[in-house]
């Protein structure tokens, strides 16, 4: 337990610095002093950003300005350079950029380190009648901005100055009441209450608020309403307000000024010279030569001037930067109270006790106190843990988390995980805020603000003062999801390097790749690459977006850097075939068709895709690419199936409704075809010719057949036209069909045995079997005639079946004993006992007739 | 012995409680739908869907029951003109270019009509950029919420899963659109996510390989680079994906297993079925649902065709002995009670019962009328590659005889596919009967079919394709055919009713390409022992080890999910169940869509066949 350094004086002093205000106690500690800058804010003007952010310091000059930004322990960060223009306000975004508003209502942003984000005008009305004031807030829900009052004493607001250029709205405020319209205001403040920021004037000793719609006057709660307000504070929250007259006297209570809190003479008449809220727990007034704190109800208490200094409100305290030191200002939170207050006997105090007496060897004492608060050792730890992360001091820290961890031993196996937590995410905190508050870094954040900020924020804010390093250390210390932490890190780091132009592109590339690569997480290249166009460093942007994974990003950022050819490549080779869509559509948009038509020359898939897309959008560009392409049976049969995808007409009631919806189908569809026919003839396809000459012959013919023998087949195929003339016994015109478009035998054979079949025209097919030998054979002219179940028929063509068939065929007609017969011929004893099986009982003359041409056959 | 099977029992309840429930994976797609309902205004509200399609789909994902908790009153299908409805409609569709149209000017003619409707557009599954613009175009955009809706895997049944994706091979092959395979990996990184990593990848075909370089490399995106245990039961142990166009035969082949033949013959849709009114013998038309939940169908689904009568009947005896048992006077009041407590489900299935004699009646009417053995024994002598000659009548017979333009194209692509091409001078008249028979339309068809590959002439002088120069007999199919012994020498000898070999699904004449090979994957860990059939087998063969697979106990059953991108057959679904228990795994079944031969040559014509 020898630690170095004496816990219990440590403990045990660590209240020295309290200074009592009321039932509590306000502590002023130095967070840094000896600052080496040279800085005099008597002269110079000075603004903090919230959260232990930067401090920017004005200097003026003869006809020029120039702004330094700091970090609270003096380390310079940036430096701008200002011509012309009279600035009348300055302040920060919840970001940690700095704005300038001028007097001609021109809102210029700068980042922390100098550069210039963008500038705009607020508001015409603003120009014309030129700012008078501004006042710059931040809200305890995290975002910042500021009210402008004009010189007609018109108020706007700006509630969050972190937006882009064109997204800052400025909202006009109502006006004052019409008979104080030309009054200036006493004093006047931002008040922030949730979105809908307003702003607290006073005119004449009438206090308004005014918000987008409305003012409205309020009566403050005091005795003596006629008292002339000069200065006035909100508490960051909103929820608490003060103010002072000329002759000292304090007003503090609800920021509805219902009630009050304060009442008290300063008795000084001398200039506040800046009033600000401690929280919501006490205000601190700025003297020439003093400073004043003033509790809620009597307590107050002076503090010595320290030089000339600025205030900064914070939600816990106000941090006091003076020429030399940086200060921060709070109440003694509770769990320090409990813990070490002199005399406390909350458990806390008492294990911190038990825990001294322990490492100063008091052994038996110390089990007396840990005995005396046995059933509130839980509370005791927590106390201790909580005191611990309000303290600054590392040694502090360190000593009440021992005390807790002690505290914690006695707990045993018990002890809940709320302990456990409390304990593990308040040391590794401490670390890190120990760490950032280092004057390296020079973030003085307390615990509850770094609570309020979030560990993301954070590491924002180090990453904005291009603390890398430290950025990452925390990132991967407090393990951030990688998306909140080290990815952002890493790509502002690289948007740095990219963004510095002494190092070759190539050396940043390498640089950037290795460092990526290494770390594992995917990190969007397209991002940088973004920023590397920019800045005008094309051959960088190309190089990083080549290992952008994310290809619909890839793809995205090729085309904004007109590398369409290039983008539509990515697009193809990810296989995504919407993000080849997109790129096809930008390009069409840019391009000249024939232009654009190029593109798919060696690009198969793209050409694919687009293809679909014209098949049903643009049946001419599909036309197009395929002649781009020479590729005539393409064209053709693109416009073929266009033309048989010509919707077929809802059957119509009406006969001559039904007639011209056929021919409205068939008009365009006939036109098709012959641009169809077209390109086969263009592309000397002869196959693909000849199926459409002839099925155009039909179509004349099938006409022709209309007009004469008034039936239709318009739209039949061959097989189907032959089929019909031959249901209506016009054999002829069947004949002289198939000789006129060359059918095969075969086929036309088949066709008219159908048809005849299908009409049941048995002494037809018969007549047709004699014309000449069928090329079919004979066994369709059976199966014909068992479809119909005309058994007799079907016998006859049996026997000109191949023979090796006939003895089945005769089987399913039924004529068993011609079966029989073809077995017997065959000797085929398998079949004869199959048929002996199935026919055997009902059939005593079959078996009888069997068992002789079995006998026979077994002879033999 | 008696403890033995008793143990092996609870053994197999022991896993099936184990096993990832597949019915779980659509619940966030399931709420999210419910959310797009729920935060808008209540009252009654209209659903218009893009198809027919979609709303079976939709049964699977929010029921008619879940609709009306939602406030949807009424379901439309989509139309070009529609003008009734009420003031909040909702659009269900794809996001394709038609269905916008449709929507457009609905709401043009509302507009004119000064209709005021709240139009929200659920797109399926996500919005794209294509779909906005047209919206954006016609200026009406504004008047239009738009959702994506990320519902990808649908659990059909217990083993199944789609992606219901229509048309997947045709957007995959003749369209170049590879949208798809970017639903599939992400639908792999969803079921992750549901049940945990699975460490082994195995994969055949280029698209699977494109399938798995996008899942890895979402993942790595997505920051998924560590191990994720199952959140409850067991995980998956490796997943086959299986690239369709290694193995075109399989669809190609007539079906004959029960549940195939329904989808042949009734053709199935999202796991329904619908008989139309003269084949439900109800004199209206019914639509059942598939699945195992369904008593009688899990019997017979999977069965070879000619065996499902016998057990129909064996089912409806026992259905007379329960019901006849019940009404024996002689009961105690005990077994009146467990009597009347089982009538529902006796009920069912009787139902069920019924349903499904009609339908066999009518899948054995529909046989006959066709020559659907003519049929079988071309498809079989083309499998087995042996007498080119009478197939090739028989295949000129199926076209002049105009039998059916789809069993003629299966013929002929079967005959091409095999033999890798038809000799041109088979081909040339092929061609030109089937136009003379089917129509001149059809040079359309057969361009398509040529593009896929699905037909493929071999002329003389075709020197750019020198494999064409071989002989027929030495095509990659047959010497695939020999390595793993895809046609059993003898199937006249086979029993199809108690099956001992996984070719009984297709008469015993032949077991799906597919399934053999993924087979052969399972049970030696990898390709590495049949290099054979890589060397001979177009698309890559390929394993990745995501992680080190953690081996459970010793023989374990383990659960393997097989992919089908670009579809899958009922065939070798039931093929695949099959082999379950030889395999020793369970097996879940995930795929873009079903597909039969019909389905197939449907997506590749442009025109619907009259």
């Amino acid at each position: 337990m020898a630690d170095g350094f004496d816990v219990g004086e440590i403990l045990s002093g660590a209240n020295l610095d309290w200074t009592p205000l009321g039932e509590g106690f306000a502590k002023c500690y130095m967070n840094y002093d000896e600052l080496e800058w040279k800085v005099d804010l008597a002269n110079q003007k000075a603004v903090v950003a919230p959260y232990g952010g930067s401090i920017a310091v004005l200097t003026k000059h003869e006809g020029w300005s120039d702004i330094t930004t700091y970090t609270l322990a003096a380390k310079k960060i940036g430096f701008i350079k200002l011509e012309g223009g009279k600035i009348v306000g300055m302040g920060w975004t919840a970001s940690e950029d700095l704005v300038l508003i001028y007097d001609d209502g021109t809102m210029v942003v700068y980042t922390v380190h100098g550069v210039m984000k963008f500038q705009r005008l607020l508001a015409r009305e603003i120009r014309d009648h030129r700012v008078a004031q501004v006042r710059f807030f931040h809200s305890i829900e995290g975002f910042a901005g500021f009210a402008v009052m004009t010189f007609d004493y018109h108020f706007y607001v700006v509630a969050d100055s972190d937006r882009d250029k064109d997204d800052i709205r400025v909202k006009t405020l109502a006006e004052l009441p019409s008979g104080t319209l030309n009054t200036c205001p006493s004093c006047w403040a931002v008040m922030p209450s949730g979105k809908n920021v307003g702003v607290i004037a006073v005119v004449e000793g009438q206090v308004y608020l005014m918000q987008s719609f409305e003012t409205v006057p309020i009566s403050v709660a005091c005795k003596d309403s006629n008292r002339q307000w000069t200065s006035i504070a909100i508490s960051l929250s909103g929820k608490a307000a003060a103010l002072i007259d000329k002759t000292g006297y304090i007003w503090a209570g609800s920021s509805d000024f219902k009630s009050q809190e304060v009442e008290f003479d300063i008795q000084s008449s001398s200039n506040v010279l800046q009033m600000e809220w401690s929280g919501n727990d006490f205000i601190v007034l700025l003297y020439e030569k003093f400073i004043f704190l003033k509790g809620l109800a009597k307590h107050w208490c002076k503090l010595p001037s320290k030089g000339p200094c600025v205030l900064a409100a914070e939600i816990d305290g106000v941090r006091l930067v003076t020429n030399t030191t940086c200060e921060f200002i709070h109440r003694v939170p509770k769990s320090s109270l409990s813990v070490l207050k002199v005399a406390s006997l909350q458990p806390g105090a008492i294990l911190n006790d038990a825990y001294k007496e322990y490492i100063g060897d008091e052994s038996h004492k110390a089990d007396e106190y840990i005995r005396y608060i046995k059933d509130k050792l839980p509370d005791a730890v927590l106390q201790c843990i909580s005191a611990a992360s309000e303290e600054f001091e590392p040694k502090i820290q360190q000593a009440l988390l021992m005390s807790a961890n002690f505290g914690k031993g006695f707990l045993g196996p018990d002890v809940s995980d709320d302990i456990i937590t409390a304990f593990v995410e308040t040391a590794r905190n401490l670390r890190v805020l120990n760490f950032v508050r280092d004057p390296a870094i020079g973030i003085p954040i307390t615990y509850r603000q770094f609570s309020r900020l979030s560990p993301g924020v954070l590491v924002d804010r180090l990453t904005n003062h291009r603390q890398y390093p430290v950025a990452l250390e925390i990132c991967n210390y407090l393990k951030l999801p990688s998306d909140v932490g080290e990815v952002k890190v890493l790509t502002q780091w690289a948007l740095h390097k990219v963004r510095d132009k002494t190092v070759s592109d190539t050396k940043v590339a390498n640089m950037i790749l290795t460092r990526f690569k290494s770390c594992g997480i995917v990190i969007s290249y397209a991002d940088i690459a973004r920023v590397a166009r920019q800045e005008d460093r094309r051959t960088l942007a190309a190089q990083l977006l080549e290992h952008e994974v994310l290809v619909e990003d890839q793809v995205q950022m090729l085309l904004e850097m007109d590398e369409a050819d290039k983008a539509l490549d990515k697009a193809t080779s990810s296989w995504d075939a919407q993000l080849v869509y997109e790129v096809l559509e930008r390009m069409k948009g840019s391009q000249r068709t024939s232009d654009y038509m190029k593109v798919f020359n060696h690009r198969p898939t793209a050409a694919a895709l687009y293809k679909k897309y014209c098949k049903e959008n643009d049946s001419e560009g599909l036309v197009n690419l395929c002649h781009q392409e020479s590729d005539f049976v393409g064209a053709g049969i693109h416009l073929l199936s266009q033309a048989y995808r010509v919707a077929k007409p809802k059957e119509e009631k009406d006969e001559k409704e039904r007639k011209e919806a056929k021919e409205r189908f068939l008009v365009p569809r006939q036109e098709l075809v012959k641009q169809a026919y077209k390109e086969f003839t263009d592309g000397q396809l002869s196959f693909h010719m000849k199926v459409i000459e002839d099925q155009d012959r039909l179509h004349r013919e099938q006409t022709q057949l209309k007009e004469d023998h008034k039936f239709d087949t318009v739209g039949l195929t061959l097989f189907s036209t032959i089929m019909e003339c031959v249901r209506r016994s016009q054999f002829k015109v069947a004949d002289n069909l198939k000789k006129k478009f060359a059918m095969p035998d075969t086929l036309f054979w088949w066709a008219k045995l159908r048809a005849l079949a299908s009409v049941a025209n048995f002494e037809e097919i018969e007549r047709f079997s004699k014309q000449k030998k069928s090329p079919i054979g004979y066994e369709p002219f059976v199966e014909v005639c068992l479809q119909k179940n005309r058994f007799t028929e079907a016998n006859k063509y049996i026997p000109r079946c191949p023979p090796n068939k006939r003895c089945r065929l005769y089987m399913i007609t039924g004529d068993w004993h011609k079966a029989a017969e073809t077995a017997a011929s065959e000797r085929n004893i398998a079949a004869l006992d199959e048929m002996l099986q199935r026919q055997g009982r009902n059939d005593a003359a079959l078996v009888d007739y069997i068992k002789q041409i079995k006998m026979k056959l077994g002879a033999q | 012995m008696a403890t033995h099977i008793e143990e092996e029992a609870k053994e197999e309840a022991d896993f099936a409680s184990q096993v990832p429930r597949i019915s779980e994976v659509c619940d966030e797609a399931r709420k999210e739908f419910q959310n797009f309902f729920t935060s808008s205004p209540p009252g009654p509200k209209d659903l218009v869907i893009q198809s027919k399609e979609l709303m079976t789909l939709l049964e699977h994902v929010a029921p008619m029951k879940t609709l009306r908790s939602l406030e949807v009153e009424h379901i439309y299908l989509l139309e070009p003109i529609m003008k009734t409805g009420g003031p909040l409609r909702y659009y269900l569709t794809r996001p394709e270019i038609a269905p916008m149209q449709h929507i457009v000017n609905h709401i043009k003619s509302d507009l004119n009509e000064k209709e005021q409707r709240m139009y929200h557009i659920l797109f399926i599954p996500r919005v794209l950029a294509l779909c906005e613009y047209i919206l954006e175009r016609e200026g009406v955009i504004g008047y239009v919420k738009r959702y994506s809706w990320n519902l990808n895997l649908i659990p059909l049944d217990d083993h199944l899963l789609s992606l219901e994706h229509p048309k997947t091979a045709r957007a995959l092959l003749l369209e170049g659109n590879y949208s798809i395979l970017h639903l599939v990996a992400s639908s792999l990184i969803d079921l992750e996510e549901k049940f945990g990593t699975i460490p082994t990848l195995h994969g055949k075909g280029n698209f699977s390989k494109k399938v798995m370089d996008m899942f890895i490399r979402m993942k790595k995106i997505k920051g998924l680079t560590e191990f994720q245990h199952p959140q409850k039961g067991l995980g998956v142990s490796e997943v086959i994906l299986f690239d369709r166009s290694c193995d075109w035969i399989t669809p190609l082949c007539s079906q004959l297993t029960y549940e195939g033949m329904l989808d042949d013959v009734f053709g199935i849709q999202s796991g329904f079925v619908e008989f139309s009114k003269e084949a439900s013998g109800k004199g209206v038309p019914v639509k059942v649902l598939l699945n195992e939940n369904d008593p009688v169908f899990s019997l017979i689904r999977s069965m070879h065709f000619s065996g499902v009568s016998e057990v129909l009947v064996t089912v409806s005896k026992e259905l007379q002995r329960d019901y006849s048992h019940g009404r024996d006077k002689n009961k105690t009041i005990q077994e009146m009670k467990e009597f009347v407590k089982n009538l529902p489900q006796l009920r069912t299935k009787h139902d069920s019962l019924s349903t499904h004699l009609k339908a066999s009646e009518n899948i054995i009417r529909k046989k006959k009328e066709g020559d659907f053995q003519r049929q079988l024994s071309t498809e079989w002598t083309l499998l087995e590659g042996s007498n080119k000659v009478t197939a090739y009548d028989h295949i000129e017979e199926s076209i002049e005889g105009q039998s059916n333009i789809y069993s003629s194209l299966q013929l002929l692509c079967l005959a091409s596919v095999t033999a890798d091409g038809i000799k041109e001078k088979y081909f040339h008249p092929f061609k030109s009967s089937f136009l003379h028979s089917y129509g001149h339309k059809h040079l359309v068809t057969f361009y398509h079919l040529q593009q896929v590959g699905l037909l493929k002439s071999k002329a003389k002088d075709d020197i750019i394709s020198s494999k064409s120069l071989l002989k027929d007999d030495m095509a990659p199919f047959f010497q695939l055919q020999r390595l793993l012994k895809l046609v059993p020498k003898k199937p006249e000898d086979f029993n199809l009713k108690e099956p001992t070999d996984a070719s009984y699904v297709f008469g015993g004449a032949y077991i799906p390409l597919s399934v053999s090979a993924i087979g052969s994957v399972v049970s030696t860990g990898g390709w590495s022992h049949i290099e054979g059939v890589v060397k001979n087998w177009e698309g890559s063969s390929f394993t990745h080890h995501q992680f080190k697979s953690v081996r459970n106990e010793q023989g374990r059953r383990r659960v393997i999910l097989v992919y089908f991108v670009g579809g899958v057959t009922y065939s070798e679904v039931n093929t695949l169940r099959f082999m379950e228990q030889k395999l020793n795994v369970y097996f879940i079944i995930a795929t873009t869509d079903i597909v039969n031969w019909k389905r197939l040559f449907d997506s590749f014509m442009e025109f619907e066949v009259t």
